[in-house]
């Protein structure tokens, strides 16, 4: 009954028609179609232990690190809302990575998809940038220190980079100025765009539909459609309990991550006196990390840097190649692939301890084989021999 | 509560009473609220009882003046370092004449801090289990949860256990 008053006042039934009901995928849909159900799951849980943190957190300098322990030690449950708050952050760059690394598997990114991947890059990137300011904001040794590393790349941009910086830090070196604006920014500005991103998304998504793992377009009237509601709603939930087993297991037993979602030296108060031997950023940062050290000029680091994040934007127009999916495509690509997560992987573990020679020699070999991935790719795509596809061809929409 | 149940070494119930003796005089607790200690490990002899932290008895300029600086807050220390540096700390002072408090540490060369187990040290009175103890309540310091995390983390992945059991069974039907 309420339903109907609602229903004759609001599109309900068709809203959930377009986004739920009427909408139908391809019936081979595998595990890495889960990750977009997860990572949104993911969103509504840091906002959810996100508020109940802000309810508690001081965004002042002198009583940050203290509110955080207050909520810690005093606060009813803060500790589980603290610690699925941390880990949770650490998760979410894992799913959206695999979620990132599926579209390249399958060429998701393809023609009609192209705004879906851009979206989805914009999105990469405001999480990117949620994540540092988040890490800022217990104002411990690392928040403060990487803050100020990581604003100074600002100062890098030549010509308006100075004036960014200091409009940026709002202070002349990072301060309880920066905090307090860093909190504004990661509890409200970006939630926000956040939010609007992921609808659009989700939008554009389903006016184009989900590609598959064969990358094959299906026509119409093909037998291959499967109801998106109920069997990948459910499929979704599935892979949503999975992972909350794994998620919680960590929660519970492993909050810090054996310091990779909370640096131990994080657990020290903030002090501009005392510049620590090693700072470096979170884990999901460290590939950019890793080649931001290994270039001297400052300058040249943040072009290098920029381009390389950059050039998964341009993804859609550098693979050149007949066929969508990684099970069709040739031998070059298929080895341009791993080599350039074989990287970014090694380029990670790069970026933490001592730069050593070896190390410096082998993150600029890293450096190398990631841009080859991109540039070479409207070459390697074109050149290389892909498989036959099945009775379902690929046709241009 | 059984906080000491956790740690297989060291108990922080005696370590807290060591620290209290030893410790509380230089190096503050200040995250600390006596109440919370009271409930998790019982009375523990302090001058503290009614404090919402737990401040060193030592004035920050008595400690610049005599020790050479202030002694941190030890709230987070186990967090920070680690429980096994901790215990290679409190090992790890050796005599040295040339210092002002007639001991020098191996891994902090000069170090500010007096060997304040020494006494115990010289009467037999320090064991490792001891140091053990003292490690064990900064641990408990630092992470007061992480009791009440286990039991309750066990009971919930056991529970999402049994749901991805009924799960796989649903799906494989």
């Amino acid at each position: 009954m309420i339903f109907e008053w609602l229903n004759a006042r609001f599109p309900l039934k068709k809203t959930w028609d377009k986004y739920v009901g009427h909408v139908r995928v391809a019936n081979n849909l595998n595990a890495w179609y889960c990750l977009g159900a997860i990572a949104l799951f993911l969103l509504l849980s840091q906002c959810f232990t996100g508020l109940w943190l802000a309810f508690f957190y001081t965004p002042t300098a002198q009583l940050a690190f203290h509110s955080v322990e207050t909520i810690m030690r005093d606060v009813s449950w803060g500790w589980l809302l603290r610690d699925m708050h941390v880990v949770g952050a650490s998760c979410f760059f894992m799913v959206l990575y695999l979620h990132l690394f599926r579209g390249l598997l399958y060429g998701s990114y393809q023609k009609p998809r192209e705004l879906v991947w851009l979206l989805g890059m914009g999105l990469f990137s405001l999480m990117m940038a949620e994540a540092i300011l988040g890490y800022v904001l217990p104002w411990g040794q690392v928040s403060y220190w990487g803050a100020q590393v990581m604003t100074a790349l600002v100062g890098a941009i030549p010509v308006v980079g100075q004036h960014l910086l200091l409009c940026l830090r709002g202070d002349y070196s990072v301060s309880g100025v920066t905090l307090h604006r860093f909190f504004a920014l990661h509890v409200i500005a970006i939630p926000a765009l956040i939010g609007l991103g992921v609808y659009l998304h989700i939008v554009a998504l389903h006016h184009v539909g989900s590609n598959n793992p064969d990358g094959l377009t299906l026509s119409a009237t093909s037998k291959r459609w499967k109801a998106f509601y109920p069997y990948y709603v459910l499929k979704d939930l599935t892979a949503i309990v999975i992972f909350l087993f794994f998620f919680l297991s960590l929660v519970f037993f492993l909050p810090q991550g054996g310091g990779l979602f909370l640096d131990p030296l994080n657990h020290e108060p903030a002090n501009p006196l005392i510049t620590p031997a090693d700072i470096h950023p979170a884990w999901y940062v460290m590939p950019f990390y890793a080649m931001l050290r290994v270039i001297p000029d400052q300058g040249m680091g943040l072009v290098v840097v920029s381009s390389a994040w950059l050039l998964l934007f341009f993804l859609p127009w550098l693979d050149q190649s007949p066929v969508r999916s990684m099970r069709y495509k040739g031998v070059y690509s298929r080895s341009a692939l791993a080599l350039w997560t074989l990287s970014v992987c090694l380029l990670g573990y790069l970026g933490e301890g001592p730069l050593t020679p070896l190390r410096m020699a082998l993150t600029r070999g890293c450096i190398l084989s990631y841009f080859a991935y991109f540039l070479l790719m409207p070459l390697y795509t074109r050149w290389e021999r892909c498989k036959p596809l099945p009775y379902e061809n690929l046709s241009d929409e | 509560m059984s906080v000491g149940t956790l740690h297989a070494t060291g108990s922080p119930t005696q370590g807290a009473v060591v620290f209290m003796q030893y410790c509380a005089g230089c190096h503050s607790l200040k995250e600390v609220r006596y109440p919370q200690l009271l409930r998790d490990l019982g009375p523990i002899q302090t001058f503290y009882r009614n404090a919402n932290d737990l401040r060193a008895a030592l004035p920050a300029e008595s400690a610049r003046r005599w020790l050479g600086r202030v002694p941190p807050d030890l709230s987070t220390i186990a967090d920070v370092k680690g429980p096994a540096a901790l215990s290679r700390y409190l090992n790890g002072f050796y005599p040295d004449p040339s210092r002002p408090f007639g001991v020098n540490h191996f891994d902090v060369p000069n170090v500010c801090m007096p060997d304040v187990l020494a006494q115990m040290r010289a009467n037999d009175r320090l064991t490792q289990e001891t140091i053990a103890d003292v490690v064990a309540f900064l641990r408990y310091v630092a992470d007061p949860s992480e009791v009440i995390r286990y039991r309750i983390g066990a009971v919930v992945i056991g529970f999402l256990a049994v749901v991805l059991i009924c799960i796989g069974l649903a799906w494989s039907v």
